[in-house]
């Protein structure tokens, strides 16, 4: 499963955990598919994010060059701080996490996008 | 370079358009000071500026700051959080407010911190762990200045920093004579800031120099190197930086402590989590 914002959401994905508002009331249950006007409602009740069923990853190979990459960069990053041994421990608690599918976002795309979309209401002003 | 130092400085006060918030820090700041009005009236003053309200509640309920309640309302959040926290807030949506397009990286490697900050402050025991989020969120405050007015500068010191192989501090002292944990503190000097924020801005790459919040400037230090180790966002070079002792010492983790904390940060910051990823 992974988690998604909600401008990201396809029609067709499953819901893989419920949608709750903050004060607990579900939404939306886990395995409902995702359809336009679900995803009109989630944008209008301010949800950010869902975790849906599915992969990142197109096949395993692609899964594979991905961590690679992922531990060369995280190599790279602590390449001067090699002769300290609590930094290498936590690069290997680190690396121990990559392993296991947690990775940090890629950078973002330089897209011209201005307020990430919130809207905000004001009351009595 | 003493001098040009304290012209350094006066410039960096001096810059105009540096947050249009100073007057309404100012105007707040008098009206906290007064002890004649209440949290609802300051609240008030504050969300007559409509933008900076959405942008201020925005954040404090941001997923990554980690505050326990949903803030509705900025009296809300004076309440809950405290003059110095909400201030805090004002100053980091306009500041970052700056670097718009130019600084997603930045920001995300802020936002990071801001998180680290508060998961270790958080583990440790320490009562503030507001505080340190917007410690964390604030702590790079100088390279935003740097890089919004000295852009010629800028220019310089990502050239050394991409060629030289410098580490983005080094570059900025190599290219200014300063660098923009001192930028950082000329700002909080002069918005007032509190030492529980303006020493952590000055000090995470020297945490053994913060006086009155040693605490607070290590979990910013680590926070950093942490950050930066797991890969989240860009602090304007790729490398992490030592890790001081002295700050771990402060902080008294031990190695099961220091476990728990990079793995809710991994939670947190990872691609699986909150942040989108593309699909």
């Amino acid at each position: 499963m992974i988690r998604l914002t909600v401008d990201k959401l396809t029609t067709g994905m499953v819901l893989a955990q419920d949608v709750t508002r903050d004060d607990g009331v579900i939404l939306m249950g886990k395995g409902a598919a995702v359809s336009e006007d679900a995803i009109r409602l989630l944008e209008r009740l301010d949800i950010e994010s869902v975790v849906v069923e599915g992969d990142l990853f197109a096949s395993e190979e692609e899964r594979q060059a991905y961590l690679k990459e992922a531990e060369e960069q995280l190599d790279l990053r602590f390449s001067r701080v090699e002769d300290d041994k609590v930094l290498m421990a936590i690069r290997e608690m680190f690396r121990a996490r990559i392993k296991k599918g947690c990775l940090p976002p890629p950078p973002p795309k330089p897209e011209p996008e201005e307020t990430d979309g919130f809207v905000v209401r004001f009351d009595g002003e | 370079m003493v001098l040009e130092e304290a012209a350094a400085k006066k410039r960096v006060q001096l810059l105009k358009n540096l947050p249009t918030l100073p007057g309404m820090i100012d105007k707040i700041s008098r009206a906290v000071e007064s002890k004649r009005f209440s949290a609802a009236d300051i609240g008030k003053l504050i969300s007559r500026d409509q933008v900076l309200t959405a942008k201020v509640l925005k954040l404090a309920n941001s997923a990554f700051f980690g505050f326990s309640r949903k803030v509705g309302s900025l009296t809300q959040a004076l309440v809950l959080l405290g003059f110095d926290v909400v201030k805090g807030l004002i100053l980091t949506s306009s500041v970052f407010d700056l670097m718009k397009n130019k600084g997603e990286d930045l920001w995300r490697h802020s936002m990071g911190v801001a998180s680290a900050a508060a998961i270790i402050a958080t583990e440790v025991g320490m009562p503030d762990a507001e505080e340190a989020s917007l410690a964390g969120l604030l702590h790079d405050l100088g390279k935003v200045v740097i890089r919004v007015h000295m852009p010629d500068d800028s220019a310089s010191i990502n050239e050394l920093v991409e060629v030289e192989g410098l580490a983005l501090r080094e570059a900025e002292r190599e290219v200014l004579g300063f660098n923009h944990t001192q930028v950082g503190q000329w700002l909080a000097e002069s918005w007032k800031l509190p030492e529980q924020l303006s020493e952590p801005i000055r000090w995470h790459h020297k945490p053994e120099g913060s006086r009155a919040a040693p605490q607070m400037t290590a979990a910013v230090h680590l926070a950093d190197c942490l950050v930066r180790g797991f890969g989240y966002g860009d602090g304007g070079d790729p490398w992490v930086p030592p890790l001081d002792r002295f700050a771990l010492k402060q902080l008294g983790l031990n190695s099961q402590k220091l476990e728990n904390i990079v793995a809710e940060l991994c939670e947190k910051l990872s691609s699986a989590n909150g942040a989108s990823m593309g699909s």
